[in-house]
């Protein structure tokens, strides 16, 4: 399946749901914020939202800031 | 009477320090600083995941933390649109109702827009946050922003980064005179002193970041702005002597009135 | 009956303070950059008197820092003097023998028609208590008609809700004159003998109302004598502290009445001589640097030339208190209170300029406002 992940084009050989995704990408769920076409995903659905073809995902986590 | 423990909005802070947790040169570095200065109240920022800079991930280390709450911001958001949806993402990892709103378009001044910011603040209200927006020390820009529900507001001293301290300090008077919320002086202290001289102003909170991770101690240096602001605060409590102004002496103004009258 | 003040305004904190004769204290808040409650309470201290012409230096060079070298003018217009209110020290009161008389519509428009020609820009229209014959429906058309003339009507009349405030705001009406007469609620309660005034908190919150309701200004103030005035003025200045935090674009005006030989030959307990009004004024002045503080023509001549710019930035002018005053078939009609400064606009005025002072009439903020805005609603 193909997706943009963070702007890159990425292809996606999972079961195609959030949860898959993320761990095929090596992110630690618990530190991680998703947001899908601009919607922002809470955790507590990662394992039951599917993607679906050509999706812009955007996975987010804490960094320094003022 | 004399209550130090700060209100926002619903919340409760033991420490009128906030501290920013950007530019450190480790992490290791940030969260010593962060221990050191007894602050409750710490900002972060969202970045994209890059599984080769997992090291860049703050939130495992700053949740080891007791007592220290996180406050998003809403940095990189050049709009309204852009903070609404970065404050929804940093609300999901923050688990905190603070929002630090910061829209600054130009990227090398990193001042505020004024607008963007009042109309990003009313939609954040709106989302049940705590809505702490980075302003220009403007104070009719305040008050319009305590009038559409923002916990506090947050007038800069000088430009982010620059270090020249309390540059607004008229204006920031004036803000803190006026307002129903607490006023926290973000951007631009140097040192320990100017955190100091704020909260003796009657700045409710100060919020410093450059300053602390630029030191070369950071530690120490946020160690000697947490003994700054508490300073500060305490002579703002006990009162301080009215500075005095030089009497002009000129002709007299009361001889018209009757001694006896 | 009395209930205490709420935090907001009670001044019990600094009323010893207003007892000081440390006279290093008081000279050195005098002198202050940040004055407070603290050091309004120090300056308003009988031994403070001793340092009156440096309070009067201070106040002068603040005022004319603010306000510059001019002095705001306004005129009061006496609608109507029915009223049965109880109000021990008023000429008007109820039980008074007075000529009762209220304008009517031509009448009004006399009246308006001569103060135009005297080149004034702000009345204040007054009446009694609320009466059958000078109701809110009453003062909506009066105040429709005197906007048509000028554009900051002000009304110094009873309290009322905020739905009638508004009423009046959408009529043309722009500010509000609420004097609490006392802050001190056992004189009230001695003074008000009867009535809706009796009241206390009724009238204290009316200023909230009246903002509320759209007007854009409110006077507060006190009738100085009735009680001790240095509670009185504490009261005052953290009331006016209070709506300036809570409506922020409102304007706050501060009056100092007090009480003169009038009809009744009311005495007063707390007797306010001059030097003592001066006194306060200027220490108003030094703690409140942009609020305008206002003197009417209850003052003598003398007292009103002194203090114009030195503290006072706003004046009453041309004052009639008769129903009719202006117009030139004035019916005889009973003055609530004695004017002391009898002199006309034109001889005012050139005492004003006399002194480099500048009349200011005009107030053409209000040519491109729309009819009412309303605060916190």
């Amino acid at each position: 399946m193909k997706l943009t992940v963070n702007g890159e084009p990425h292809e996606h050989q999972g079961s195609g749901n959030v949860d898959n995704l993320l761990n095929e990408l090596g992110a630690n769920q618990a530190h991680t914020a998703l947001m899908i076409n601009g919607s922002v995903v809470p955790s507590d659905a990662w394992k039951t939202t599917a993607l679906h073809e050509n999706d812009e995902v955007e996975m987010l986590v804490f960094v320094g800031g003022g | 009477m004399m209550n130090n423990i700060l209100k926002v909005g619903d919340q409760e802070l033991g420490s009128r320090l906030f501290l920013g947790t950007g530019k450190f040169s480790s992490t290791q570095a940030m969260i010593e600083a962060v221990k050191a200065s007894g602050t409750e109240l710490v900002t972060v920022a969202l970045r994209r995941f890059n599984r080769n800079q997992a090291e860049d991930d703050l939130y495992g280390p700053l949740s080891e933390l007791k007592n220290v709450r996180l406050m998003p911001n809403t940095s990189g958001a050049m709009n309204t649109k852009e903070a609404v949806r970065a404050a929804m993402l940093g609300r999901e990892l923050s688990k905190s109702p603070f929002i630090k709103l910061e829209i600054h378009p130009n990227p090398h001044h990193l001042l505020p827009d004024a607008i963007e910011t009042y109309e990003a603040a009313i939609e954040l209200v709106k989302q049940g946050f705590l809505v702490l927006p980075y302003i220009p020390a403007d104070p009719v820009l305040a008050k319009r922003l305590e009038d559409v529900g923002c916990a506090a507001v947050m007038p800069l001293g000088a430009a982010i980064g620059t270090g020249k301290g309390l540059s607004t300090a008229n204006m920031i008077k004036i803000i803190i005179r006026d307002a129903n919320v607490p006023v926290v002086v973000d951007a631009g202290l140097r040192a320990p002193s100017e955190a100091a001289c704020a909260m003796e102003m009657g700045c409710d909170a100060v919020l410093v970041n450059s300053a602390i991770a630029a030191a070369d101690n950071p530690a120490a240096m946020g160690a000697a702005f947490k003994t700054g602001v508490e300073a500060g605060r305490m002579a703002y409590n006990a009162g301080l002597m009215p500075t005095s102004e030089v009497a002009v002496p000129s002709s007299p103004l009361t001889s018209f009135l009757s001694t006896n009258d | 009956m009395t209930k205490e003040l709420p935090d907001w305004l009670s001044p019990d904190r600094w009323l010893p303070m207003a007892e000081s004769e440390n006279t290093d204290a008081i000279r050195a808040a005098i002198l202050s950059g940040n004055p407070t409650e603290r050091e309004l309470a120090l300056m308003l201290s009988p031994a403070a008197a001793e340092f009156l012409e440096l309070m009067a230096q201070r106040a002068h060079a603040i005022t004319k820092r603010h306000f510059g070298q001019t002095i705001s003018l306004y005129t009061p217009l006496y609608l109507s003097n029915f009223c049965n209110g109880g109000c021990l020290y008023c000429g008007i009161a109820g039980d008074r023998r007075a000529i009762r008389s209220v304008l009517n519509e031509t009448q009004l428009q006399r009246e308006m028609e001569a103060i135009k020609a005297m080149n004034i820009e702000e009345v204040v229209l007054l009446t009694g208590e609320r009466m059958p014959e000078a109701d809110v429906p009453y003062l909506r058309d009066c105040i429709a008609i005197v906007a048509e003339y000028i554009h900051n009507v002000n009304i110094e009349v009873f309290p009322m809700s905020k739905i009638e405030y508004r009423e009046l705001a959408e009529a043309g009406c722009t500010g509000v004159s609420l004097y609490q007469e006392t802050y001190d609620q056992v004189p009230y309660e001695k003074m008000h003998r009867w009535g809706d005034k009796r009241d206390f908190f009724n009238r204290l919150d009316a200023p909230d109302r009246a903002l509320n309701g759209g007007l854009r200004s409110v006077g507060i103030g006190t009738l100085l004598g009735l009680a001790d005035p240095r509670f009185d003025i504490l009261c005052t200045y953290r009331h006016a502290k209070y709506l300036l935090k809570n409506y922020w674009k409102a304007g706050v005006s501060i009056s100092f009445p007090r009480i003169q030989p009038q009809l009744g030959g009311f005495e007063a307990d707390h007797p306010v001589d001059e030097r003592m009004l001066a006194q306060y004024i200027f220490a108003m002045r030094i703690c409140l640097p942009e609020t305008p503080l206002v003197l009417s023509t209850r003052e003598s001549q003398r007292v009103r030339d002194g203090l114009a710019g030195v503290g006072i930035s706003k004046m009453s002018v041309g004052s009639k208190t008769t129903v009719g005053g202006y117009g030139e078939e004035s019916e005889d009609s009973t003055e609530q209170f004695e004017i002391s400064d009898e002199r006309n606009i034109p001889e005012f005025c050139e005492m004003l300029r006399s002194k480099g002072l500048d009349p200011v009439f005009k107030n053409w903020d209000a040519t491109y406002r729309e009819p009412a805005q309303y605060q916190n609603t």
